[in-house]
């Protein structure tokens, strides 16, 4: 009797235990996307530069480029726009958006993914000194019909491209991605890319500015953000005799 | 064909100097990622030994992109591994011994050291993307992520390795 109340007590004890730990890290969570910058229905992940070779309409463009990292949340156009105000300019984000799409069309795409569990959306501006590149990434599962209905009215479009896998790379949720999903499931993406003059938006580079500001000095972040990655990227040597290991292992002819 | 397919498939109708070719290109990047991963030296260099026994012997021919099926077996040789860790055959985290102190910076070890207050999924993608210069589309074909999803990862971490270098 004693041990079945000492057992239970224990139980008890534990129990709470893991509360007070989901609560903590649950808290440390929120902490965590404040500091990033969470403004309204979109959260601020990084501003990056880099110096890339781009092609289109078959001419070449070199530029630096800042790579401006957001995660959006939207349900309907309008929402997605008004989203995009609070990083764009509120007037360059609507006729930026319906110059490239309708308002039905991103409808349509946004609903067909809103129709399948576990959608996410995330936008990616990158911003150069002549083009606006904006693409939005909306990520899903869902049924071939599903697919099926995208494929049949954006299969040839340019402007998307439409990714797909089966059996588990995007299953699961955003806190445990990839956690495996249902056979015969299809996960896919949808990336759209915009692409559209800087005299819409009043010259690239301010707006670059303007991103750098809104995200609390991304460029010095970008300088400090290039420094750490030049030093992540040495590699690290393996020991001499790896190579001889190996072709021992597999009875190379030296 | 890029010439490490080209080497590469040369490699598994056995041609040495095809071996020699694929080993000097990828033995670096792939023993790193696999070392920042399992954090243990000899435990990086046996998984990268067996990557490329299972690839000569397998001869994966049908292979659509060579360098990312040799990453995707060094992912999953690396998860065997860790989670046999945490399944009991618990193994110490391997600290360097006074003979890499000596050889390396303290730039290096404060590195290192940084890189281990990470997550394995946040040096993972970290390593991916720097050490072994693939994209985020071929890392998520590797380990199996959304590439939005490692985008977040990995900018948070490159955050992370900022504020722990500071």
């Amino acid at each position: 009797m004693r041990k079945t109340k000492l057992k239970k007590t224990t139980i008890l004890l534990f129990a709470f235990l893991a509360l007070l730990y989901v609560c903590i890290a649950a808290h440390a969570d929120g902490d965590e996307i404040q500091s990033e910058g969470y403004t309204g229905g979109i959260v601020f992940i990084s501003c990056e530069r880099e110096t890339v070779t781009a092609e289109y309409q078959g001419v070449s463009y070199k530029r630096e480029i800042a790579h401006y990292t957001f995660y959006v949340q939207a349900e309907t156009s309008e929402e997605l726009k008004n989203a995009l105000a609070s990083v764009l300019e509120p007037d360059a984000t609507a006729r930026f958006v319906t110059s490239t799409f309708t308002n039905e069309e991103i409808d349509f795409l946004i609903n067909e993914i809103r129709n399948l569990a576990a959608c996410e959306s995330r936008v990616y501006i990158d911003s150069g000194e002549n083009d606006i590149l904006l693409h939005v990434e909306l990520w899903g599962k869902g049924s071939e019909e599903s697919e099926n209905v995208i494929r049949t009215k954006y299969g040839n479009d340019p402007r998307i491209e439409l990714v797909r896998t089966a059996n588990g790379p995007f299953a699961g949720n955003s806190d445990n991605p990839g956690a495996g999903g249902d056979t015969g499931t299809v996960y896919f993406a949808l990336v759209a890319a915009f692409l559209t003059a800087a005299a819409v938006f009043g010259g690239g580079a301010e707006l670059a500015k303007k991103r750098a500001a809104l995200a609390g000095g991304g460029t010095e972040d970008a300088a400090g953000a290039k420094e750490i990655k030049r030093r992540l990227s040495e590699n690290t040597s393996p020991s001499d005799t790896l190579r001889e290991r190996i072709i021992e292992k597999v009875n190379y002819k030296k | 064909m890029s010439a490490f397919e080209n080497d590469f498939f040369e490699m598994l109708a056995g041609s040495t100097e095809a071996f020699e070719n694929v080993y000097r290109e990828i033995s670096r990047p792939l023993f790193t990622y696999v070392y920042r991963i399992v954090q243990n030296k000899s435990d990086a260099e046996d998984i990268v030994q067996d990557v490329f026994v299972d690839v000569i012997r397998g001869k994966p021919l049908k292979a659509r992109n060579p360098k990312s099926y040799m990453y995707r077996i060094a992912h999953n040789k690396a998860a065997d591994l860790l989670s046999a860790r945490t399944c009991g055959e618990e193994l110490d985290e391997e600290t360097p011994d006074n003979t890499d102190v000596e050889r390396e910076s303290a730039d290096r070890i404060a590195l290192e050291a940084a890189l281990r207050r990470l997550s394995v999924k946040e040096r993972e993608v970290i390593s991916l993307h720097l050490n072994s210069g693939l994209t985020f589309r071929e890392i998520s074909g590797i380990i199996g992520e959304p590439v939005g999803t490692l985008l977040w990862r990995y900018s948070g971490a490159i955050k992370k390795m900022r504020r722990y270098l500071s």
